[in-house]
C-alpha cells in the first residue's frame, strides 16, 4: 500500500474481537475498535483531520497560527497534521497531567502555554481557562488565531459520524451497545448518531471518571456541562470508573488481548464489561457490544507507575541491614559536633554525606565525600569501599538514616560513627566548634 | 422556566423539585451538642443567632500537621490565620497549645492575639502594614513577613525612632512566579515581591544587615494545582539558596495555606448536586435551586459559563494528607529529589498557615424559627431570626442541608422541601439558596443548626449597621459525660481545669 500523504492513513481502523474467556459474557460479542493504530496513535487524529479540513488554505494563506485546549492526543494531532503544512500550531491547556505527553509534543515541535487549574479562592474572572482564554484570544483577532476548539466545534461528533460510525456500521451490520469514554463526546455521540441509522435501539453508555480522580481523556459527570458537544439524552446511561480501574482493564487488554491500549481504553473495556454483566443474562440473543481502543500505552508509563508500582517492582527494595536489632541501631557509635571536632583536628575521618546529591551540593560538613543513602545500600551490598584504619563519619540530616549504617558497618570491624542529631547539629554548633573543623 | 409551585403536603397534584440532600459532615463535638438540650437553653437565653465554637477542636486539627512534619523529617511550625476570626476563645486556645502559631494581619489582630496571651515567638505579622500595625509588632519582636521590598526601609526607620536595637527577623514575601519549563497566563495578585525584583532585595538587605536579618521566604498562593505549588516551592527555595550563596542565614519556607476542607458527608449527594445543577441551569432537567440560580454558573450557547460561588464541598483529601501531597512532589530543578527529603536534608523549617483547616469542625451557627409561610409562588418558606450576613464567606455559599432541632418531638412527616429565609427586609433574603428537605414538618420556636460555620463563614459579614444583633458566641467543651460552656470572651483555657 502506497499512500501520497499521512491524512490518508487516518481512519479506517479494524475491529478486534475481545474472546469470551477474557470478557466472560455469555450472550454479547464484544469488539474493539483499534483506534490507537491511527498514525498519530490515537482516535483524536480524526477528528483533528476533520476540524483542519476546512480551513487548510486559508490558514497557510493568511499565515494563521491554529490553536487548541487540550493536554494530549488532540494537541499531537494537530501539532502533525499543522506541522506538515507549515501552519503554525500552539496549545494551551491546563497544567499536563501526564508527563510523557509532553515530552512526545515538545518533541513533535509544539509551542506549550500551561495554566495552573482554576483558582480555589473565589475568583469569577479566572484568566487562566484555557476554553475561554482561547476563545477570546480568537475573537479578539479572528484572522490571525483558529481556535479548533474540540469541545464545541460540530466538526468533531460530525468526524466521527461521516467515518468512524460508517466503518463500524459496514463491518458489523448490527450495534446493540457502543460503550465510550466521554471526553469531548465527539466520539461517542458522533459514531451512536451514526449506528442508530441501522439500528434505533443502540443503547449508548458513557463513561466517566470518579470526581477528583484522573483517566486521560475522560471527563468526571459534572464537567461534561461545560461542554458543548455533549447531549446528555444521546446516552442511556453514564457510569463512572475510576484509575485503578482503568488501569485494570488496560493491563488485561494489553496482557490477554494484545492490544497495547492506554487508560481510557482500559476504562472503556472495564466499564463495557462491568455493565454488560449486569444484562447477560437477560438477553435473549446473541447481541454486539463495540467499545473504543482509543490510544497506545506507552505515554502513560508514570501514569500507571504512580499509581501501580507494584508493577514496575517498585516498593519492594530489601534493606540491607534489616537483620540489625532494634537495639543494635539505637546503640549505633555516634560522635556529637564536639566530638567530631576533636576529631577532625586528631586523626581526620572520612566524612561522608548521605543526603541527596542536591541538598549535599548546596551545603555539606567541609571534606564531607557524597554517598546518597540508596547508593551507598546498593555498594555496600557487594563491598565496603571504604578503609579498615580511618575513622567513618556518617553524616544525614537529623542523625536518624545513620545509625544503622554506622551499626552495620561497627559490627563487621569498621571504626563507623553516626553524627548526632546529623546536619542540623551541625549547623546549630557554636561558630568556633566550625571554626576549628574548618581550618 | 419559572419554579415550578409546590403544594403544601396533602396536595400532590404538581411534582415536587426533584429531592435532594446534601447531609452535613458533623464533628463529633458538633453531634454531641446537637444531642443535649443545652441548645434550645443557650438560645433562650442569649438569643437568636447564636454561634457556638469548640475551642479545643483546634488542637486536634493541627496534629495531622504535626504528624506529616515528623514523617518527612522536618521541623515544621503551624499558624493559625486570624484575619476572619472574631473569636477571642479560638486565639485564647492557641495561647495555651505550643505546637500552633498566630498569624496576623492588622494592628487589632496582633493585639488580640497578645492580650489573648500568646507570645511574640508565636506570632507573625503579615499583610499590608501602616505604621501603628509595624510599630507594635518590632516593640514584640515579632517575624515581620515583608510585603514589599521598601518595607525594610520603612521596619529600619521605625526601629529608629523607637530605640529597638535587636535583630527584626524577617520572612520575603514572594510572588510571581514563572516557569522555565511552562508558560503560565499568570493572573495578577496583590502582594508579595514579584521574583523579578530580587536583584533588589540583595543590596537592600546588605544596607540593613545590623538592622534585619533574613529568616527566610514565604508565598501563598491561589491555585488548587499541584504544579504550579511545584513550581513556587522550588523557585523559593532558589531563591532561598541564593541567599545563603550570598552569606546569610536563611532556614524558613512558609508556605502560606489554601489547604481545603470537607462540607459534604456523602460525595455522591455532592456530585447529584452539582450535575442537577448544571443540567437544571442547561435547561436539562428540574429547577433545584431558588429562581433556578446558577450560583456562578451560566450558559451560553446551552454551554455552563463561569464559575462558582461556593467551594468544593466533597474535597477527598484530608488537609494534612494535601500537604504530603506537596512534600512528595519531585522538584523538577533539584535533580527530581521529592520537596519533603530536600527541605528535610538541608535543615529547614517548613511553615504554614492554614485557616479553615484548623477551624475545620470548630463551630456551628443556631437560629430559631420565626415563622413558616409561602413565597410568591407558593414555595414553602421557613423565615429564620438571623440574616444572611449572619451566614457569609465572601459571598461563598455553604451548601449543605441545616439541621432541624424541633421544639416539639411528635413532629408530622413532610415530603416537600423549605426555602431558609432571613429576617432582613430586603427581596430574596435567602440564607440557602436550595430547597432543603427536613422529612418533617417546621413550626415556629423549632431550631435550626448550620454545621461547619466557624470556617470563616460566621465572622465576615456581620455589621451593626443593619440593626440586627450581631450573633453572640459561645465556647462549648466537653468533661466527663458534661457538656461545659463559657461566653466566647469569658473562655480561658487556663481556668478550666483545676490545679
Amino acid at each position: 500500500m502506497i499512500a501520497s500523504s499521512i491524512h490518508e492513513l487516518i481512519g479506517n481502523t479494524p475491529l478486534l474481537e475481545i474472546p469470551a474467556s477474557v470478557h466472560g459474557l455469555r450472550n454479547v460479542r464484544l469488539y474493539a475498535k483499534l483506534e490507537l493504530l491511527n498514525p498519530f496513535g490515537s482516535i483524536k487524529d480524526r477528528i483533528a483531520k476533520a476540524m483542519l479540513a476546512p480551513h487548510r488554505e486559508r490558514l497557510q494563506q493568511e499565515n494563521a497560527v491554529v490553536v487548541e485546549n487540550s493536554s494530549g492526543n488532540t494537541a499531537k494531532a494537530l501539532q502533525a497534521l499543522c506541522s506538515i503544512d507549515g501552519i503554525p500550531f500552539s496549545l494551551v491547556s491546563g497544567l499536563t497531567r501526564v508527563k510523557e505527553q509532553k515530552d512526545i509534543l515538545r518533541l513533535m515541535g509544539a509551542s506549550i502555554e500551561e495554566v495552573p487549574n482554576a483558582s480555589d479562592c473565589f475568583d469569577p474572572n479566572d484568566p487562566n481557562d484555557p476554553q475561554y482564554a482561547l476563545e477570546r484570544r480568537a475573537a479578539e483577532s479572528p484572522n490571525q488565531v483558529f481556535f479548533t476548539s474540540q469541545f464545541t466545534n460540530r466538526d468533531n461528533p460530525r468526524a466521527h459520524a461521516e467515518t468512524t460510525g460508517i466503518e463500524i456500521g459496514a463491518d458489523l451490520p448490527r450495534v446493540d451497545f457502543l460503550i465510550a469514554g466521554v471526553g469531548t463526546a465527539g466520539s461517542s455521540c458522533g459514531t451512536a448518531d451514526t449506528l442508530r441509522l441501522a439500528n434505533s435501539e443502540l443503547k449508548l453508555i458513557g463513561l466517566t471518571a470518579r470526581r477528583h480522580d484522573f483517566i486521560p481523556g475522560i471527563r468526571s459527570a459534572e464537567e461534561l456541562w461545560e461542554n458543548g458537544v455533549f447531549r446528555r439524552d444521546a446516552y442511556h446511561q453514564l457510569l463512572s470508573v475510576s484509575s485503578r480501574d482503568a488501569i485494570e482493564g488496560m493491563v488485561t487488554l494489553i496482557r490477554r488481548c494484545g492490544i497495547p491500549a492506554g487508560p481510557s481504553s482500559g476504562a472503556n473495556f472495564y466499564g463495557a464489561v462491568e455493565y454488560l454483566r449486569t444484562i447477560d443474562t437477560e438477553l435473549a440473543r446473541q447481541h454486539t457490544a463495540v467499545l473504543f481502543a482509543c490510544d497506545r500505552m506507552e505515554s502513560y508509563i508514570s501514569y500507571v507507575k504512580e499509581r501501580r508500582p507494584d508493577i514496575f517492582g517498585l516498593e519492594s527494595r530489601g534493606k540491607l541491614w534489616h537483620d540489625l536489632e532494634e537495639e543494635e541501631i539505637s546503640e549505633a557509635p555516634a560522635v556529637n559536633a564536639l566530638q567530631l571536632r576533636t576529631l577532625i583536628r586528631d586523626r581526620p575521618p572520612l566524612i561522608i554525606d548521605t543526603r541527596s546529591t542536591v541538598a549535599y551540593s548546596l551545603e555539606h560538613l567541609p571534606e564531607a565525600l557524597n554517598y546518597p543513602l540508596e547508593d551507598l545500600q546498593r555498594i555496600l551490598q557487594t563491598s565496603v569501599p571504604f578503609p579498615r584504619e580511618r575513622a567513618i563519619v556518617f553524616v544525614c540530616q537529623h542523625g536518624v538514616f545513620t545509625r544503622p549504617v554506622a551499626a552495620y558497618l561497627a559490627k563487621r570491624g569498621f571504626e563507623a560513627f553516626s553524627l548526632e542529631g546529623g546536619y542540623r547539629a551541625w549547623l546549630n554548633a557554636p561558630e568556633a566548634v566550625k571554626f576549628v573543623a574548618n581550618t | 422556566m419559572k419554579c415550578q409551585i409546590i403544594p403544601l403536603a396533602g396536595s400532590p397534584q404538581v411534582a415536587p423539585l426533584e429531592a435532594d440532600r446534601i447531609e452535613p459532615l458533623l464533628g463529633a463535638e458538633s453531634s454531641a451538642l446537637l444531642d443535649t438540650g443545652l441548645l434550645r437553653q443557650l438560645v433562650a437565653s442569649l438569643s437568636s443567632p447564636l454561634n457556638v465554637l469548640f475551642p479545643e477542636r483546634v488542637s486536634e486539627n493541627v496534629r495531622p500537621f504535626h504528624e506529616t512534619f515528623e514523617h518527612y523529617g522536618i521541623d515544621g511550625r503551624v499558624f493559625l490565620t486570624t484575619k476572619p476570626n472574631r473569636s477571642s476563645s479560638i486565639v485564647r486556645e492557641i495561647a495555651c497549645s505550643p505546637t500552633i502559631g498566630v498569624d496576623v494581619s492588622s494592628e487589632g489582630s496582633l493585639a488580640a492575639a497578645l492580650s489573648a496571651g500568646v507570645p511574640p515567638s508565636r506570632i507573625e505579622a503579615t499583610g499590608p502594614k501602616d505604621q501603628g500595625y509595624l510599630s507594635l509588632a518590632l516593640l514584640q519582636g515579632i517575624v515581620i513577613n515583608v510585603d514589599d521590598i521598601a518595607e525594610i526601609d520603612l521596619i529600619c526607620a521605625l526601629k529608629k525612632k523607637l530605640g529597638i536595637a535587636e535583630k527584626t527577623q524577617i520572612l520575603v514575601r514572594l510572588s510571581g512566579f514563572k516557569s522555565p519549563r511552562n508558560a503560565f497566563a499568570v493572573s495578577d495578585g496583590t502582594f508579595g515581591v514579584s521574583i523579578d525584583s530580587i536583584p533588589d532585595l540583595w543590596p537592600k538587605l546588605h544596607a540593613h544587615t545590623h538592622e534585619v536579618s533574613l529568616l527566610g521566604f514565604s508565598y501563598h498562593l491561589n491555585t488548587d494545582s499541584i504544579e504550579y505549588r511545584v513550581l513556587a516551592l522550588e523557585q523559593t527555595l532558589s531563591i532561598l539558596f541564593a541567599a545563603k550563596q550570598r552569606g546569610y542565614t536563611p532556614r524558613v519556607v512558609n508556605i502560606g495555606g489554601g489547604f481545603r476542607i470537607r462540607y459534604a458527608k456523602n460525595t455522591y449527594e455532592w456530585e447529584n448536586f452539582i450535575v442537577r445543577l448544571k443540567g437544571s441551569i442547561t435547561g436539562q432537567g428540574k429547577a433545584c435551586t431558588w429562581n433556578r440560580s446558577g450560583l456562578g454558573f451560566s450558559t451560553e450557547n446551552g454551554r455552563i459559563k463561569g464559575s462558582p460561588r461556593f467551594m468544593d464541598h466533597a474535597e477527598p483529601l484530608p488537609p494534612a494528607d494535601q500537604l504530603c501531597a506537596l512534600l512528595r512532589q519531585e522538584l523538577p530543578s533539584f535533580s527530581a529529589v521529592p520537596a519533603g527529603r530536600l527541605l528535610s536534608e538541608s535543615v529547614l523549617e517548613l511553615w504554614i498557615e492554614p485557616g479553615r483547616a484548623l477551624l475545620d469542625q470548630v463551630g456551628l451557627t443556631v437560629a430559631e424559627v420565626l415563622s413558616v409561610r409561602r413565597s410568591e409562588q407558593g414555595h414553602p418558606l421557613v423565615v429564620l431570626r438571623m440574616n444572611r450576613s449572619n451566614l457569609n464567606a465572601f459571598e461563598l455559599t455553604l451548601l449543605t442541608d441545616p439541621i432541624l432541632l424541633p421544639r416539639k418531638f411528635s413532629a408530622e412527616p413532610c415530603d416537600h422541601g423549605y426555602f431558609l429565609t432571613g429576617n432582613l427586609c430586603v427581596a430574596n433574603e435567602l440564607l440557602t439558596p436550595r430547597s432543603i428537605h427536613f422529612g418533617q414538618r417546621v413550626a415556629p420556636g423549632d431550631l435550626i443548626a448550620f454545621a461547619n460555620t466557624a470556617p470563616y463563614i460566621m465572622d465576615f459579614a456581620e455589621s451593626p449597621t443593619l440593626h440586627q444583633p450581631v450573633a453572640r458566641k459561645v465556647a462549648v467543651w466537653f468533661r466527663e459525660h458534661e457538656t461545659k460552656w463559657a461566653l466566647d470572651e469569658e473562655y480561658r483555657p487556663y481556668l478550666k481545669e483545676e490545679l
